[in-house]
């Protein structure tokens, strides 16, 4: 592993505070808090492990688009399709996210999203797999989670289900730097966890407490 | 290997169907149905019809999934793999949109006011298709959702062939699947990609994409695991390549440099050369960018005189997630035929993107290795490598 990132949920948070946006203010709420763990994943501003094609991205998440989905529905419907903002388009479809963290980071390898409950260290397991077989010499990898308010709000209220919005990324690579990642222990975990980001960013924690991540709170 | 098709299309919900409507260019364009399609300037879709989509489960899933899981039957059935069969059979699906029906139906205000049960919240994640495809079919083995937008079918059987090969998993039911999205029509409608009256891909008067619908699924397993199991392998899964292109959240870089690295990426999985494709199955919506950028990759990887390419989004239009594995489908179709699907609705080259695109008539070709081609929003690209079965 070569580096770690997370940031941990905060109302009112500013990704143009830690992060050069220039053409990216579109970007949902989930791109936003992935863009700043990743950046600290990858010690950001410095060079990549490895040249741009081979540096790739895995990304976990369950309830990312929801809300962006949403809004762009109630738009739709209330105002009328003509009067939706084509740029938010793109952050209704899942793999945006990744997508916007190939752009900005100029990571041109795979570029993987999976879904699902634990999604954050399923996303750490396949991106080992694409090391082993020499799809990528380093990949950014973990789980971003955001609801928005909306969604937010509608999960509080019936209390049957606790959201937590988070996103936690590690930088794998190849020639075995840093704490060793061990596939068995993220299938465990994976295995156990009902939170796509929230179970990545216990790992990262734990792998990581301090150096090279980042901890943003208000 | 591949030991099990399943084609749930607009123009057919069977493979024989499905494969005949691509070589007699039975389009399945007709008037929007799914939902009120008054306020938009076009309205026209490909949508699946005539299938009654049946699930005895509470609650009941989505379109996407009984889309998936009515061609995940088929190819579990023509692997001969029956219902006391699947416990270790594992999923790997992709789509774009999941079951955005869920969400289209919901108002915003009801969510915030927490009159929308927490379940079925909880149920609208993109992962819900992979539950409820597997609980219905009785698969046992590990779910992988892969949201790869219009690329995410060959993600999931790039995932599928990758299980594999590790000894993960001994088989694999792998495609995509997505269900006529309200969202994604209007999304398509404002980036004025969707095409007036037809889907015309690589020709001069191509103007955009029809959206469509359906689900496609594979069977795939190793050599041995076939052999043992007594499977007959329909073609091989011989390589995937994956690369980002960087560039643009919904515009494909101009020269198609990331497609570039995803097939180059792909053929060397597989272990064959450029000269060595016989077919490129093209990702081919229709609309001016893609096709334009989709022939300079070609040109990059293959020189001027590659091999033939088509798209059959003439007659499925796009099928987003399911698209590149109904043409995973096309491709192992073609190789067991020797016959490639041609690009139909075609009326004259475009000098931008000038190729042998086998316009309006089937051709018979020797095909033994065939590229499938697929790109996506976020700028991923996904190719995939087919080899004829020996």
């Amino acid at each position: 592993m070569l580096g770690a990132g997370w940031i941990a949920p905060c109302r009112d948070f500013d990704v143009a505070e830690h992060l050069d946006l220039r053409g990216l203010r579109p970007l949902a709420r989930a791109s936003r808090l992935a863009c700043v763990a990743a950046a600290a994943a990858l010690r950001h501003p410095e060079p990549l492990p490895a040249a741009p094609e081979r540096c790739g991205v895995v990304l976990g998440t369950r309830f990312a688009s929801i809300e962006p989905l949403v809004e762009f529905d109630r738009v739709a419907v209330t105002e009328g399709p003509g009067l939706v903002n084509p740029s938010s388009f793109p952050n209704v479809v899942v793999n945006a996210h990744a997508g916007y963290l190939g752009i900005l980071f100029g990571l041109a390898g795979p570029n993987v999203t999976l879904c699902g409950e634990a999604a954050g260290l399923e996303a750490l397991g396949h991106a080992l797999d694409l090391l082993e077989l020499g799809r990528a010499d380093a990949i950014l990898a973990g789980g971003v989670e955001a609801y928005g308010e909306t969604l937010l709000e509608g999960l509080r209220r019936t209390g049957a289900y606790e959201p937590k919005e988070a996103a936690a990324f590690v930088l794998l690579g190849r020639d075995g730097r840093g704490p060793r990642l061990d596939r068995a222990d993220v299938d465990e975990l994976a295995a156990g966890s009902v939170a796509a980001a929230a179970g990545a960013l216990a790992y990262v924690q734990a792998l990581e407490p301090a150096s090279g991540s980042r901890e943003i709170a208000r | 290997m591949i030991t099990g098709l399943g084609v749930v299309s607009p123009v057919g919900v069977d493979v024989e169907t499905f494969w005949t409507a691509l070589l007699s260019g039975t389009t399945g364009v007709g008037e929007v149905e799914s939902f009120d399609a008054f306020p938009f300037q076009v309205r026209i879709g490909c949508e699946v019809r005539g299938l009654e989509l049946e699930s005895a489960r509470e609650p009941r899933p989505g379109r996407a999934a009984l889309l998936a899981v009515a061609a995940g039957r088929q190819a579990l059935v023509q692997a001969g793999l029956t219902e006391s069969s699947r416990a270790d059979v594992a999923l790997s699906i992709g789509t774009t949109m999941g079951e955005s029906c869920w969400l289209e139906a919901w108002d915003p205000a009801d969510v915030r006011a927490g009159t929308v049960p927490a379940e079925e919240l909880v149920r609208s994640g993109p992962d819900q298709v992979g539950r409820d495809v597997a609980a219905e079919l009785g698969l046992g083995g590990r779910v992988t959702v892969l949201a790869g937008a219009c690329a995410a079918g060959n993600y999931a059987l790039g995932h599928a062939l990758d299980l594999v090969r590790l000894g993960r998993e001994d088989v694999v039911l792998a495609g995509g699947t997505d269900a006529f999205s309200r969202v994604a029509y209007t999304g398509f409608a404002r980036l004025g990609a969707l095409a007036a009256e037809a889907c015309r891909p690589f020709s001069d008067n191509r103007d955009g994409l029809v959206l469509g619908e359906g689900a496609a699924l594979l069977v795939v397993e190793s050599a041995t695991g076939a052999a043992a199991r007594g499977a007959e392998p329909l073609a091989e899964l011989a390589g995937i390549g994956l690369s980002c292109d960087a560039f643009h959240i919904v515009s494909p870089e101009p020269q198609g440099r990331g497609a570039v690295r995803a097939m180059a990426a792909a053929l060397e999985d597989a272990g064959v050369g450029p000269g060595e494709i016989d077919y490129l199955s093209a990702h081919g919506t229709g609309t001016p960018a893609n096709d334009r950028s989709e022939v300079a990759a070609a040109r990059a990887v293959f020189g001027l005189e590659g091999p033939p390419m088509s798209s059959i989004k003439a007659i499925t239009g796009h099928g987003l997630g399911a698209a590149s594995a109904l043409e995973a489908v096309a491709c192992v179709q073609a190789l067991r035929e020797q016959v490639a699907p041609p690009t139909w609705n075609f009326n004259r080259s475009d000098p931008d993107c000038d190729w042998d695109v086998i316009p309006n008539e089937p051709r018979e070709l020797e095909l033994g290795i065939v590229l499938n081609n697929a790109y996506a929003f976020g700028g991923a690209n996904a190719s995939l490598v087919l080899r004829a079965a020996a």
